[in-house]
Parts: structure tokens; C-alpha cells; sequence
């Protein structure tokens, strides 16, 4: 039986939509119709109880699912139910048009009723991750992800180019930290670590899956090996690196001439009466981070109390900490805000001229060292390493993290993380941090077996010429080329369909979301329009339903209101619409099809927004290479912080 | 035996700590003061280093394996069974013995059951009570029954009693008997074996810094401010008007507007810099000319392109500290000296923006007092295997360093109460 | 521009370090509050309390040689502005003490310290103001201790200094 189920929400969606009307309409699309006033209360979770049965197939038109999705889907399969946001997305946003809004339910209902026709159970994706963890860097962060893990009781390999004492760790860290702090963490840390396998290799190849990674190494007495690990932390360190303007100040050329870290020793090495002029030049095309400006304040500070006279030239003091600025001021260092374009080495010393920028005043200095500030970047082996595990770099030659804002630590591939400093410059404290998250990442990834339900695609063997654009295009490294055939790998898959959007010949069908599926449905959905409100223009937006929904259903809980003849289609992600949906929405008499992304950069499922430009563009040189309008498709991203947006894109029509 | 964590503040850092160790099986206590959980997130709109929602959260992961991300109304977050939240709550004590914690609560009432209302905001619909909103900036209201903001979880309205009329019209319209007006508020003991502040920021309010005359004109507003006038879900639809009406042409930024000021907050205030590039980069699209007044620009370094894409857009940039903010023929006028070029400059403008110091919540609380360190900050460990802190409670910080630290204490918690295995 | 060649023995800076609160001068970091809260600046560009606090960290004498910090009023706004708390009122006079030590020092400066070693007064007071004051129904002025405050400046070395010094710019007459 198919049975619709229809809320009133407290007798208020009544006064837009027309529910009488709206039962009479599909009495023949549904074996019943009924209509409650609240279902998403204990009362209507009963009533739905009591009025379903396991074989039956509903349509729940109501509010946005997930206000009664959570209750509901413990009682109903999944496959068998089919949700359709009255509130939000009609009757809040066309409240003047009784008539609209009821003939656009209808239409909408019409079409759940064809969707739930075509789902699918969805698939089990089981993971079980295997315990051991390779830490790649054992640094600072390295260390401490591994003192986290051993501590819950896991296994940690720590993977080093070359073995390290607790002076290295200190140095290496130095630029995050003074060496009192630094020093008695290390000590923390190396005794934490005492039972973690330190193996010094390098890793030259990486195969398998999230939860069963094999990783190829190459060790330093030339021997080659393998070893199996569940999951992978990436801590590699950083270097400090000359800045772009070294060459011009005759870094290499002069002895005068040195580097930050070499200031530092210096100091530290100094003698009471070995004191010095010291210029120390920030290079203004550099974007100074925190952390570094917190290095350079601390090696100027130290440098002053010694007695030398020092000199920063720079074009913006950047630290976390407002403290050690004032300590460095006080501590007598001179603050000039100028670049240093040139310096001249001469007997007297190196004749440094700027203009300081906070008098217009040309200013030369005569110093015993020209000093430049370094770049902290990556170390060397981190974009070959980047290379093997798959992983994106940003300019600066860090690793891309998943997602800036709350995805700290996952980095594009599943069971791959990032701790610490590989990511970009971080202080002390933000370093450790992102460890411990790290390390709480893996830990909940070993913890228990996952099990996570959802459609996936299904390959067809006979189609695939192998032309591997799928394997390409899959955000989650979820399809690889097996035995010559595109084999799908569940455990990384994420159920997004971008790989269906992508292959050229259709091989690719997504469960639930076939090419038939939609053929059916957006024919219906123009049949249905046309009939009930005959020759209107009518739009769909093709929504994804993370950020794109969201801003849809928020647009009705605003009362940003829009026309009536405006159908929003879910697809899992945006990047899972094809060519293929987009022509026969338009073959159907769409005036436009509107496909609504994640915003640039930040879809769930990582590449899904450029994958819905990149389709829609090829639409439309499609469409104007046949002489159709390419206007008439667009593609553009909508956030729940704009609600405003669904107006915009489709209020030019009414 | 199941461990107990009462993490103190829904803020972004609260949730996320939340979630974790709610998903490692142990119970939280999740107590906010607000009506609603979000924090400072819910002024926000949109925000670095991605540009998008505020209100976006790293969702549990039994229930939205694949991508953990959903935003606040999505998130489910309040069907966690072994979450319990309660809002619009004040803790009157807190007591250790014998290494546990009994904290005395209480929660204020919401005069509407959140296990009876559907949300169809019927209510608001007619209540006669206007009163002005604390989310506008340009006069806007709102009902005595009412729903802080769009997205504020939980979803269900709250009445303000101390505007209600009792005229009993909301309860009148409520078919489903959710509205209780009697309903009283409840003092309640919980017991947990650890705490954790999330108390977070707040911008202060530039009510008494020297100078830049806040109270004086409505056209000299605080970032934050700024934030709720350019969001299209505020008062003004997100245009940006002065306070008589008109659109802004011309808007005048002053950062570390008591921030890195020995006489008002001695710290870098960290996030301002940022958040006042993208305020101005999203100006320059509506074509209004700005210019920040600055020290420093701090910029983190996931966010440089904020920086990169402002001097692209024509943000003029101008350093120096002004003086002062007069007002001159109804227009705010600041006086600063640009310091590059030596010059004391007058600039008229339809709007100043001020970017005012993060400061922390904790420290308006006397129970919290003995876990603060400098400025009212916590460390991120105050009392080993007892109490914890993260996000700005422990300094100002951007979201991703706040979720980072989320996640390490929500390890580090879970660690010291269950133990090495 | 002219191209200044910054000391590296920083004499002027270090005096005005090792003078009471002199060290304040380190606090500065030059944010420029204190010259848009100046009301001289207000109406002479050139003066400038930030840029003055600029060349004393740079140890640029020439802040001392040239006379303008002598215009400042010492109304200490921009002390109260100051959100390092640099005594800069202090500051400027401890400028104003190393000009004169060098001997750089405004003509009416000069004649003024001169009036106060000849008559006890900046300003010499004549037949007319009198008559003002006791038509206004002012208390006399009495006479000042001419000879007392003569002791005293000849004691603390500046009764010879000023008979020695002639103001290097020989100004006075725009004052």
C-alpha cells in the first residue's frame, strides 16, 4: 500500500495550503490520504505506528524532515519513505498564494510518490579498522600523538628519516616555543613514548584502504619493507627557510649575512662583551604567521638583553601574544617599519638603507649582521610524501586539510590525518592540540567497528570502457582500477554520486538515484505542473541536500518568500547532477534549472560545488552550441547564513 | 560505570567537546545560559576562514557517518540520549567531594515544552508585545513570545515574562497545550566527575572606552554589530544603513579599539583583524568605500586571503590609532593620524566600526572565579583528572584552533576519567 | 629625501633612558593616537608628538637641534590618550633639557630664562599692568626673591650656562 500522510502543524498550515483540495487531487496517486494536526508529537509518532505496516510505502508531507526524520526513522525503512518539507519550502514561502502553494504540494507530492517507488535499501558499508597506527614525523606533535594513543592502550609505529635525541626535538621545535618550555615537555614526552616502535625509514609507496593500509619503506641501511597499519598520522616538522629577498641581501655572499635560527645560537653562545649591531629584516612579501612573529620576538628579546643592538625592520609585528612585543620593546630592540631592499657589505660593516615608513625618512644603519627572517615551511620530504599518500598542498607546500573551518585534522583521505605543524606554522599550544585531536581522531576510528548505511553506486561492467574519469573525480579515493575494472571501494565511499556525474557513459548508477528514477520523476514533475497550473513557467532547483537544503529550508523559516512553479529536487550532492539530469529538465519544458552547491570549497563531500560548476558549464556550451539560451541553467552555491539566496536566484520570475 | 562531564557554555567549543565525548559513550551535562546554543556563532552570520555559516557544527557521527558537518538545526544534537542541555541555565555552586562534583543549577523557565511545541510559531504570530529586539541594530523587534534567531536550537519559542501581558492569546492558539505560563523555574543537583569551561567570549561592549564616543551616536557600532546589519536574516534584510535610514556610502573601521591598550585590554584581541577584513571585503561588494584604521594586521594564516582579496577590492588601509570619533553635522568624524605618511587626517563617515576586544565570559561568574588564570582566561588543563577548559575560554582564538581544542580536551578528558587500557 | 645615518652609539636615546621615566619612551610602539589627540598638531602638521617619539628611539639628534618640540603645551592629552602609558609630555621635555645642553634652544626661551635670573619673573612687569591689577582690586605683587633665585640658578650651573649660550637658530623673533 502507498500512503500519504499530511500535518497540519497545529492547524496552522491550513490557512495556505488547501488540504481538502490537496487530498482530492491524489486520491488516485495514493491508496490513502490522512491528515493529522501534529505528527511529529508523541500522539502522531503513534497514529503513524499504528497506521503502517512494513510493507507499506508513505509519503510524509510535514516539515522539514529532519525535525520528525529522527523519530520517524527508527519506525520506517528507509527505502520506504519518502519526505516532502511542506512547511518550509511551501507553505511558509508562497503564505499569499493559497492556490499556488496547494497546486505546487501536489505536484511535490506526486513526485515522492514516484521516488519512493525507485529506492533502494541502503547499503551496509562496514570498517574495521586495524589497530596499529603509523606515525609519520616524530617530532614534537609526533610524540605526542603517540603518548595519547599508547596511553588509550594502542599500538603506535613512529616513522623518522633519521633518529632523533632530545636536543633535536628541542631544536626542531624551537621556532614554536622558549627552550625551558620546550625541554621539559620533550622530556614528557620521550618518557611517554618510551614503548613506541621508532623505526627510521622513509615511506616510497602507500596501497589498501582506510583500516588496512600497507605502506612500503625504505630504510636508511638500504633494507626495503612493508608494514600494515590501520591509520596513518601525518606530523612531519617544518624547516626554516631564507625568505624571497635572501639573495638581495646577499644572503650566501656575505658572511654578514645570516638567518634567524643562526641569531639564536649566536646569542645563546655570546659573551658579555661580544656584543654586536644586529639588523634583522623581515621580508614583506612573506604573510608572517603567528607563530613566527613570536620566534622573531623571542631571539630579538634575548639578543637585546644581552646587551646588542638590534633592529627589526619590518612591515607588521604578528603575534598571539601582545606580552612578549612589549618585552621586546622593552628590552630596547628598535622597531623600524621599512623594507630592506639592498644592503652593501663594506669594511665597516653591512650598510643597511630603508626608509622608515613612520617618519619618510631614507635611514641607514651600519651593522656587524644583517639577519633575515625565515619562512617556516614544510620539510623537504613533505610534498613527495604528499605525492605518495594522494594528499593536496597548498602555495606554501603544507598539506590541505579537509575542511578549514571544523575539520582540523582529517585531511581528504580517509584514516589519514594531520597533526601539528604540516599543516601550517602553529605556536606550542596550538601544536599539541591539534596532536591530541589527531590522536582522538584514530582512537575513534579503532575504537569500534562502523557501520554506516547508504546508497552507493552500482558499476555496470558492460558500459565502463575504463576510461577511468571516475577514479579521477571520486573526492574520496572510493573507486580504483582492479584487475582492469573500476572497482568500487566502499569503506571510503561517501555516498555522493560525483562519480555519476562524471562518466560519459552512464555506467555509473547511483542507488535510489537512477537515470530512469529521474527520467520518471522530472517528467512527472512538468506532467503534474502543467496540469495544475497549465502553461506557467516553472524552474527546478537541483539542491543538494547539505548546505543547498539548508538554505532552502531556512528561507522558509525566514519568510523569504518566492513564486509559486519553483520545485526543489534533492540529490545527495550537487556534484551527483549530470548533463543528463539538466537537458531533460530543460527537454521537459523547464525554464531553468537552477543547481544549488555547497559554498566554493566547503562541500561535504570536498569537491562537489567545483564539480557543479564544471557540469553546468559544460551544459551550457552544450546548449549554445545547439543555439539554446545557456542562461537558462546556472549553477550557484547556497548557505544557510543566506536565506535570501533561493529569492534571489528564482524572484526574477513570478 | 559511565562517567559524567559537565561542560559549562554552548558555544561552538562546547558542542564540539560535546559531541566527541558524548560519542565516546561518556554523559554530558551541557549548560548554557542562553535560551539557545550557538554562543557568540549566533551573531555571526557568516565567518572565517570559509566564509560560510556560523552555525555550522561537526555532527555526531552515529548519525551522519560520511560527513559529520550539519548545520545547528540539523544537527540533532539535542536527541543525543546521553546529552542533556539545558538552557537559559545559571550554576549557583559548585562542591567537590571525595573527587566528583555536585553543582546546584538553575534553569530558568521557557514557559513552552519543548517535548509539546511543533514549531508552527503561531504564537509569535499573535502576540500583541513588541519590544525591541536584541539581535537588531536598526530598531528592530520582536515578540514577547519569540525565537531568538532563525536557526537558534532548540527550535521551540520561549516567552520573555518580564514582557509577557499574560493576555493568554498564545495559549489560546496552541492546539497542542505546549505553552505552560505558570511554569516555574527548577533548581536541580547534578553530579559529574569532571568539568569543562566553554564559557567563551564576548565583544565587550565599547560603553566606557575614552575616545571613541559608542554611546553617543548609533552610527558607531561594534563589529559585531556590523555583523548583524550586513545579515540577511537581520533587522535590515542585511543592508547596511545608518541609524537614520539612509544606505552607508562610506564606513570607517577602527581596529584594536581597546585591545592591545595597557588602560583597557592589555591582550591582542587575535580574531578582530580578520573578522573586520571579511566585514570589509563583503562592504567593498556592496560598493560602500571603507577604510580600516590599524596597527598590525594580524592575520592567521588560513585566512590571508581575506588580506590578499581586501587590497584587491580597494579597502583602503590606514595605519595609525585614531584619537577619537566626534560627531559632526550628525556624522561620525574620526581623527587619527595616518602614520605613513605623517599626516592628521578628518574623516566623515556614514559609519565607524569599532573593533572591540574579545573579553571572557567566566569572569563574570563568581562559582568560576578560582579556575582563571591571566585576564580571566583558563589553561587548558586547571585542574589535572578535574577540570578542563577549551575554546576562547582559554584565550581568544579562531574556529578551527577552537575545534582543534575541542577535540584534544575531548580526548584528554576521556583519557584521564576512563584511564589507560 | 635626505638619507639619515642612524648612530650606532644611540647617545641621545640611552640619556633620555637613564633619565627618570625616560624608559617609558620603550613602550611606544608608535601607533599615532597621541599626535591625532594632540591640539597643537591640530593645527601645525608639523608638530608632531608620534614622529618626535620616533626619532628619540632612533636616537636622531636633530629632534633636538630643531625647536618645534618646544611648542608643545604639555596639556598631556596625548599622555592621557596613550594606551602604553609613555610619559610623553616628559618626554618631549627631556628633549627640550638635551637642546638646552647642546645649546639648541629657542631666542624667547632663552630671553625668558634671562628675565627670570634678571627679575625674578618671565615676564617683566610694568607701570600699566599694575595699574590693571589695582583697578581689577588684585592683591600687590610684592617683589620676588631676586637674589634668592639668583643663588639658586647660579648654583645649579645654569646662571653661567645661559651667560655663555646664544640659540644656534638665533630665532625668537616668529615666536
Amino acid at each position: 500500500m502507498k500512503k500519504l500522510f499530511l500535518c497540519t502543524c497545529n492547524k496552522t498550515l491550513d490557512k495556505k495550503l488547501d488540504f481538502l483540495r490537496i487530498e482530492k487531487e491524489l486520491k488516485g496517486v495514493f491508496d490513502s490520504v490522512q491528515i493529522h494536526d501534529a505528527l511529529c508529537l508523541k500522539e502522531g509518532l503513534a497514529f503513524l505506528e499504528s497506521e503502517v505496516s512494513n510493507e507499506d510505502s508513505v509519503v510524509i508531507g510535514a516539515c522539514t524532515s529532519q525535525i520528525i526524520g529522527m523519530p520517524m526513522s527508527e519506525k520506517l525503512k528507509t527505502e520506504s519513505v519518502s519526505f516532502v518539507p511542506l512547511r518550509e519550502h511551501v507553505a511558509w514561502v508562497h503564505s499569499n498564494d493559497l492556490k499556488g502553494a496547494s497546486n505546487k504540494a501536489v505536484v511535490l507530492l506526486c513526485d515522492a510518490a514516484i521516488r519512493v517507488d525507485h529506492m533502494d535499501s541502503p547499503t551496509v558499508v562496514e570498517n574495521h579498522m586495524e589497530k596499529e597506527v603509523l606515525i609519520v614525523g616524530g617530532g614534537m606533535c609526533g610524540l605526542k600523538v603517540a603518548a595519547d594513543l599508547l596511553h588509550l592502550g594502542i599500538d603506535v609505529t613512529i616513522l623518522e628519516p633519521c633518529p632523533w635525541d632530545d636536543t633535536a626535538y628541542v631544536e626542531a621545535g624551537q621556532f614554536m616555543a622558549d627552550k625551558n618550555t620546550l625541554t621539559k615537555m620533550v622530556k614528557e614526552l620521550v618518557s611517554a613514548t618510551a614503548s613506541a616502535t621508532t623505526i627510521c625509514c622513509t615511506i616510497t609507496g602507500l596501497e589498501g584502504r582506510a583500516g588496512k593500509y600497507g605502506v612500503s619503506l625504505a630504510c636508511l641501511d638500504g633494507k626495503v619493507s612493508t608494514i600494515d597499519c590501520g591509520s596513518i598520522v601525518i606530523a612531519t616538522n617544518v624547516e626554516q627557510k631564507p625568505p624571497p629577498m635572501a639573495k638581495k641581501l646577499l644572503y650566501g655572499k656575505s658572511d654578514r649575512t645570516i638567518l634567524l635560527g643562526n641569531l639564536a645560537t649566536l646569542v645563546e653562545k655570546q659573551g658579555p662583551k661580544d656584543v654586536r649591531t644586529v639588523l634583522v629584516a623581515v621580508d614583506p612579501t612573506h604573510h608572517l604567521s603567528a607563530v613566527e612573529g613570536g620566534y622573531l620576538l623571542r631571539v630579538v628579546t634575548e639578543a637585546a638583553k644581552k646587551g646588542n643592538t638590534v633592529i627589526v625592520a619590518h612591515s607588521n609585528i604578528r603575534t598571539d601574544d601582545e606580552n612578549i612585543y612589549r618585552a621586546a620593546r622593552e628590552s630596547g630592540v628598535i622597531f623600524v617599519r621599512g623594507t630592506l631592499e639592498k644592503a652593501k657589505d663594506t669594511k665597516d660593516g653591512m650598510v643597511c638603507r630603508l626608509e622608515n615608513t613612520l617618519e619618510s625618512q631614507i635611514r641607514e644603519f651600519v651593522v656587524d649582521l644583517l639577519v633575515l627572517q625565515t619562512m617556516t615551511r614544510p620539510r623537504g620530504d613533505t610534498a613527495e610524501l604528499a605525492r605518495i599518500a594522494g594528499l593536496s598542498l597548498d602555495e606554501d607546500g603544507f598539506i590541505t586539510t579537509r575542511y578549514s573551518k571544523n575539520k582540523p585534522v582529517q585531511t581528504s583521505k580517509r584514516g589519514i590525518y594531520i597533526a601539528g605543524n604540516g599543516k601550517m606554522p602553529m605556536s606550542i599550544d596550538d601544536a599539541i592540540a591539534s596532536a591530541g585531536n589527531a590522536a582522538l581522531e584514530v582512537f575513534k576510528d579503532i575504537r569500534t567497528t562502523t557501520r554506516r548505511k547508504g546508497w552507493i553506486p552500482i558499476i555496470d561492467e558492460e558500459q565502463c570502457d575504463v576510461c577511468e574519469a571516475c577514479i579521477e573525480a571520486c573526492p574520496n579515493d572510493a573507486l580504483r582500477l582492479v584487475d582492469g575494472k573500476v572497482t568500487h571501494i566502499s569503506q571510503h565511499c561517501e555516498f555522493c554520486g560525483i562519480c555519476v556525474s562524471v562518466c560519459p557513459t552512464r555506467a555509473i548508477e547511483f542507488q535510489s538515484h537512477s537515470k530512469e528514477s529521474w527520467f520518471a520523476r522530472l517528467e512527472a514533475l512538468a506532467e503534474n505542473h502543467k496540469k495544475m497550473e497549465g502553461e506557467k513557467p516553472f524552474t527546478f532547483v537541483y539542491a543538494c541536500s547539505e548546505c543547498a537544503n539548508a538554505s532552502i529550508d531556512l528561507a522558509g523559516f525566514t519568510g523569504k518568500g518566492y513564486p509559486t512553479g519553483t520545485y526543489v529536487i534533492q540529490f545527495p550532492c550537487a556534484g551527483m547532477v549530470s548533463p543528463i539530469e539538466i537537458l531533460k529538465g530543460l527537454a521537459v519544458g523547464a525554464e531553468r534549472i537552477v543547481v544549488a552547491h555547497c559554498p566554493p570549497g566547503g562541500c561535504h563531500h570536498q569537491t562537489g560545488d567545483h564539480m557543479a560548476e564544471l557540469v553546468v558549464k559544460f551544459t551550457q556550451d552544450m546548449l549554445r552550441s545547439i543555439g539554446q539560451d545557456p542562461e537558462r541553467v546556472k549553477a550557484t552555491y547556497m548557505i544557510a547564513a543566506l536565506p535570501n539566496k533561493m529569492q534571489e536566484e528564482v524572484a526574477h520570475r513570478g | 560505570m559511565t562517567k559524567t562531564v559537565v561542560v559549562i557554555g554552548a558555544g561552538l567549543a562546547g558542542i564540539q567537546v560535546t559531541q566527541q565525548l558524548t560519542d565516546l559513550g561518556v554523559t554530558v551535562h551541557l549548560i548554557e545560559k542562553e535560551s539557545i546554543i550557538g554562543g557568540l556563532a549566533t551573531h555571526l552570520g557568516r565567518v572565517f576562514p570559509t566564509g560560510d555559516c556560523a552555525l555550522c557544527l561537526d555532527a555526531c557521527e552515529e548519525l551522519f557517518d560520511g560527513h559529520h558537518r550539519r548545520c545547528q538545526y540539523r544537527s540533532l544534537l539535542t536527541s543525543k540520549k546521553n546529552l542533556k542541555l539545558y538552557t537559559q541555565t545559571e550554576i549557583r555552586s559548585i562542591t567537590e567531594v571525595d573527587g566528583k562534583f555536585s553543582l546546584s543549577i538553575k534553569s530558568h523557565p521557557r514557559y513552552v515544552l519543548l517535548d509539546r511545541c511543533v514549531v508552527c510559531l503561531e504564537c509569535i504570530n499573535v502576540c500583541d508585545v513588541e519590544i525591541p529586539d536584541e539581535y537588531a541594530i536598526r530598531g528592530g523587534t520582536r515578540k514577547a513570545i519569540y525565537r531568538p534567531i532563525s536557526q537558534g536550537v532548540p527550535l521551540v519559542p520561549l516567552i520573555d515574562m518580564d514582557h509577557c501581558t499574560q493576555c493568554g492569546k498564545c495559549v489560546e492558539v496552541c492546539g497542542v497545550d505546549a505553552i505552560d505560563l505558570a511554569e516555574k523555574a527548577k533548581t536541580r543537583t547534578i553530579k559529574a566527575d569532571a568539568l569543562i569551561l566553554a564559557t567563551g567570549v564576548e565583544e565587550k561592549i565599547p560603553l566606557n572606552l575614552p575616545g571613541y564616543a559608542y554611546s553617543e551616536s548609533d552610527d558607531i557600532i561594534t563589529q559585531r554589530e556590523l555583523a548583524r546589519l550586513i545579515d540577511p536574516t537581520g533587522d535590515t534584510d542585511g543592508q547596511v544603513i545608518t541609524s537614520s535610514g539612509d544606505a552607508a556610502a562610506k564606513v570607517t573601521m577602527i581596529l584594536c579599539a581597546g585591545s592591545r591598550d595597557l588602560e583597557a585590554t592589555e591582550y591582542c584581541s587575535q580574531a578582530c583583524c580578520t573578522y573586520s577584513l571579511k566585514h570589509a571585503n563583503m562592504l567593498r561588494d556592496k560598493e560602500i568605500d571603507v577604510t580600516i584604521c590599524y596597527m598590525d594586521l594580524r592575520v592567521q594564516k588560513a585566512s590571508n586571503h581575506y588580506l590578499d582579496l581586501a587590497r584587491e577590492k580597494g579597502v583602503k588601509f590606514l595605519r595609525g590609532k585614531p584619537d577619537r570619533v566626534v560627531v559632526r553635522n550628525g556624522k561620525p568624524t574620526t581623527i587619527v593620524e595616518d602614520t605613513q605618511t605623517q599626516q592628521r587626517m578628518e574623516i566623515e563617515s556614514d559609519i565607524v566600526v569599532l573593533a572591540s576586544p574579545l573579553s571572557p565570559l567566566a569572569s563574570q561568574s563568581e562559582v568560576l572565579a578560582d579556575f582563571l588564570g591571566e585576564y580571566g582566561f583558563a589553561l587548558r588543563v586547571v585542574k589535572e583528572g578535574r577540570v578542563y577548559a577549551c575554546g576562547t575560554a582559554t584565550g581568544p582564538e579562531d574556529i578551527p584552533t577552537s575545534i582543534a581544542e575541542a577535540n584534544a580536551i575531548a580526548l584528554r578528558v576521556y583519557a584521564d576519567l576512563e584511564g589507560g587500557r | 629625501m635626505v638619507v639619515r645615518r642612524s648612530t650606532s652609539d644611540l647617545a641621545f636615546r640611552n640619556w633620555v633612558l637613564e633619565q627618570p621615566e625616560g624608559e617609558t619612551l620603550l613602550r611606544c610602539y608608535q601607533c599615532g593616537r597621541c599626535t591625532s589627540a594632540c591640539p597643537v598638531a591640530a593645527i601645525d602638521n608639523s608638530f608632531n608628538p608620534r614622529l618626535f617619539l620616533q626619532k628619540i628611539l632612533l636616537a636622531d639628534e636633530s629632534l633636538a637641534e630643531e625647536q618645534l618640540v618646544w611648542t608643545c603645551l604639555t596639556c598631556e592629552q596625548c599622555e592621557v590618550r596613550c594606551p602604553e602609558h609613555v610619559k610623553i609630555p616628559h618626554l618631549l621635555i627631556l628633549a627640550k633639557v638635551r637642546g638646552l645642553v647642546g645649546g639648541n634652544i629657542p631666542q624667547a626661551a632663552l630671553d625668558r630664562a634671562r628675565a627670570i635670573l634678571a627679575g625674578g619673573r618671565i615676564i617683566m612687569v610694568n607701570e600699566s599692568m599694575l595699574k590693571t591689577r589695582d583697578k581689577m582690586g588684585l592683591p600687590d605683587l610684592g617683589q620676588p626673591p631676586v637674589d634668592q633665585i639668583a643663588s639658586v640658578l647660579k648654583e645649579i650651573g645654569l646662571a653661567k650656562k645661559l651667560e655663555n649660550v646664544e640659540s644656534v637658530y638665533g630665532g625668537g623673533s616668529n615666536e
